[in-house]
């Protein structure tokens, strides 16, 4: 009897919880029905096309919240954005296509005004984005080229790998010479774009430094599997003298993993060459690890404010280039000090 | 030698067994005391976190929130080191305490809901990451003191890691819970029959909190190693070490219906993952085959352990009939 009771005082909390909502949710397209910020989709589509004459512009993002560099690029955004005008809605995607899908879904259901994509996999995203753009959705593709976009931000990944190859090449020429280098690559041949990271390290190598001999390849996605990656080469390849990796989770984890296999006084012939210029990569370069070199890609707060002012001339109706690429820096101990002090110092 | 050969962990043993000598033959640098050291670092947070699995695992239950609960855990003790200058000795204990907690909310959440553990530990997985997530802003925070990071990464005496001495402490504290306590005895009553465990006059409710609290204790240390070990803390970090646990603990011959399994099971479990992981990169296969490889190695570890069970046990009915006859 006491559970029966227990029952209906549940069922009747929740139907009432449902009534409220629906009933709340159609008020409250009632009141806004005039405004902007509607939810009907055909409505939004008139909106969205009137650009300057909307009072509140709503920007969606969909990342990857576990990568670092586009952590800090949403809170940037958010920042960027506030001060721009715009209302920031970022969602975790958390690297699954489906999951990334329904929040695009989610957010042309939710009347949003532009969309930036960073596509976990970007053939699976085309269709609904044209689905958002058929509603007046700008999307803004980030890092991967969608075809259905309205702008894309992008990297050079050929190029960026090349410079981070050039780099570790030159190092090498300086500390050894003619000699025959030994080398490893922590790549990662899941992503297109990583592929052709990982190509261009390995054919400015191969061009600038052609005695050094690639002894061994493995995956790192995370610091830790760059770590055990790094531990397992030094194992297997005890006169590795050079690392390169594809992002900053492979340099940063290989910069601990080296380190505890080589003394202090070795950390000057040993080279780690890494690509995204984190916080923590421009750390080690400063404190004289065997990280040697990161590539940045502008960092991830430049990349939320461009983001944020590519949104804003939407908005606004200002015309800009649909198709915009990050800039290619190598951060070496030259200019990290001045690379961290404008990107990460508090 | 017929006991030996008898023992649950026996099959697995051997499948370990084979893939050593099979990794030392192909390469040389495999066999080496550096490398072994090596694989010991590389599974610690996984073979500790295991041991606190054992216990869930056996009690019947499951908790799929060990993984967020290193997340969480780690980015606490960060916190507290480097942004609010608590020394780290300190922090590791808030660190510790945290994870008990943690790990009683979901036991006091099962043995009072009724909820089935899986729903459970899944929905406090969520909440732990979106926590985790809410206080980093996804953003790594690294550089802690040296002497904690020393955990992690230093040796003793140039060989033996720190962390391997915390992994060993822990199989011998989890071997003594399980095998020379009576909570150990009725961790396997209530995974066996928990009526009848109830029925014998066991508080079926505070054992199983115990061994929630358990895994939450035991999580919390391997998180804490694994800070150590990284230097730095991620949100993202964790992610999946549940369900590198309970391959590991499944494989090691733990059953996820509860009432068997041991510890040294647990930790073969964990050594066979790792050996293969660490030989297999060694050779420096590329990874698509390693995950082939992999899958099929631990199939072949399971089906070949149950076979061994039932083979033992096939042995033991034919005995007693003929002792019978």
């Amino acid at each position: 009897m006491k559970k029966k009771i227990i029952c209906t005082i549940v069922s009747l909390t929740m139907i009432t919880a449902l009534l409220t909502g629906c009933g709340s949710k159609e008020s409250n397209t009632d009141e806004k029905s005039s405004t902007a910020d509607v939810t009907n989709t055909s409505e939004v589509t008139n909106t969205a096309k009137e650009g300057q004459s909307l009072d509140t512009y709503k920007v969606g993002m969909t990342f990857n919240l576990g990568n670092l560099t586009w952590a800090e690029l949403t809170e940037e955004a958010k920042k960027k954005g506030e001060s721009l005008g715009l209302e920031v809605t970022v969602q975790n995607d958390n690297d699954d296509v489906t999951t990334q899908v329904s929040q695009i879904e989610n957010f042309i259901q939710a009347g949003m005004n532009a969309i930036v994509v960073a596509a976990v996999e970007s053939n699976a995203v085309e269709d609904v984005c044209q689905e958002a753009r058929d509603a007046g959705i700008k999307i803004i593709a980030y890092t991967q080229t969608i075809e259905n976009s309205d702008a894309q931000y992008l990297v050079d990944a050929y190029n960026t790998g090349y410079a981070c190859g050039e780099a570790a090449s030159n190092w090498i020429k300086e500390n050894y010479g003619d000699q025959e280098v030994e080398w490893a690559l922590e790549d990662l041949p899941k992503y297109p774009e990583i592929i052709d990271r990982a190509n261009g390290i390995k054919d400015a190598i191969a061009k600038i430094a052609p005695n050094a001999k690639l002894v061994a390849t493995q995956p790192a996605e995370v610091m830790e599997d760059g770590q055990k990656n790094a531990e397992n080469f030094m194992q297997s390849n005890p006169n590795i003298k050079v690392i390169c990796s594809i992002g900053s989770g492979g340099g940063a984890g290989a910069n601990e993993g080296v380190k505890s296999y080589i003394s202090k006084d070795e950390y000057s012939t040993f080279g780690i060459f890494g690509i995204d210029a984190t916080e923590q990569e421009i750390m080690n370069i400063i404190n004289g690890d065997p990280q040697k070199v990161s590539i940045s890609l502008g960092g991830g707060a430049t990349h939320g404010d461009v983001l944020m002012e590519i949104a804003y001339n939407f908005w606004t109706g200002k015309e800009q280039e649909t198709k915009q690429y990050m800039p290619i820096t190598v951060i070496d101990s030259s200019n990290a000090q001045q690379y961290y002090d404008e990107h990460f110092k508090k | 030698m017929e006991k030996i050969l008898r023992r649950k962990e026996f099959g697995v043993l051997m499948v370990l067994f084979a893939l050593i000598v099979f990794f030392s033959i192909v390469s040389p640098q495999f066999l080496q005391a550096k490398n072994f050291f090596n694989i010991t670092k590389q599974i610690a947070t996984v073979g500790i976190v295991s041991v606190g699995f054992t216990f869930v695992l056996i009690t019947g239950g499951i908790d799929l929130s060990v993984g967020y609960q290193i997340s969480l855990d780690i980015v606490v003790v960060a916190v507290l080191m480097r942004t609010f200058g608590v020394p780290w000795f300190l922090a590791c204990i808030i660190g510790i305490i945290l994870g008990i907690i943690i790990g009683l909310i979901n036991g006091m959440i099962i043995v009072k809901s009724h909820v089935a553990p899986l729903i459970v530990t899944l929905s406090m997985m969520t909440i732990l990451k979106g926590l985790s997530y809410l206080i980093t802003n996804g953003l790594a925070i690294f550089k802690f003191d040296k002497s904690f990071v020393a955990l992690g990464q230093e040796t003793i005496g140039g060989v033996i890691p720190i962390s391997l001495l915390f992994f060993v402490a822990i199989i011998i504290i989890g071997g003594f819970i399980l095998n020379k306590t009576v909570y150990g005895r009725y961790f396997y009553a209530i995974g066996n029959n928990v009526e009848a465990a109830k029925l014998s006059g066991v508080n079926v409710e505070r054992v199983q909190l115990l061994a929630y609290g358990l895994c939450g204790f035991f999580t919390s240390i391997g998180a804490i190693l694994m800070l150590a070990r990284l230097n730095s803390a991620q949100s993202s970090t964790g992610d999946g070490y549940e369900f590198n646990s309970l391959t590991a603990c499944v494989v090691g011959g733990v059953s996820a219906n509860g009432g068997k399994g041991t510890i040294a099971g647990a930790i073969i479990g964990c050594l066979i993952v790792g050996v293969l992981q660490n030989g297999l990169a060694i050779m420096n296969i590329n990874e698509y085959i390693q995950e082939v490889i992999k899958g099929v190695v631990l199939l072949i570890a399971v089906v070949y352990d149950t076979l061994s069970l039932l083979r033992n046990e096939k042995i033991k009915k034919i005995k007693t009939i003929n002792a019978d006859n």
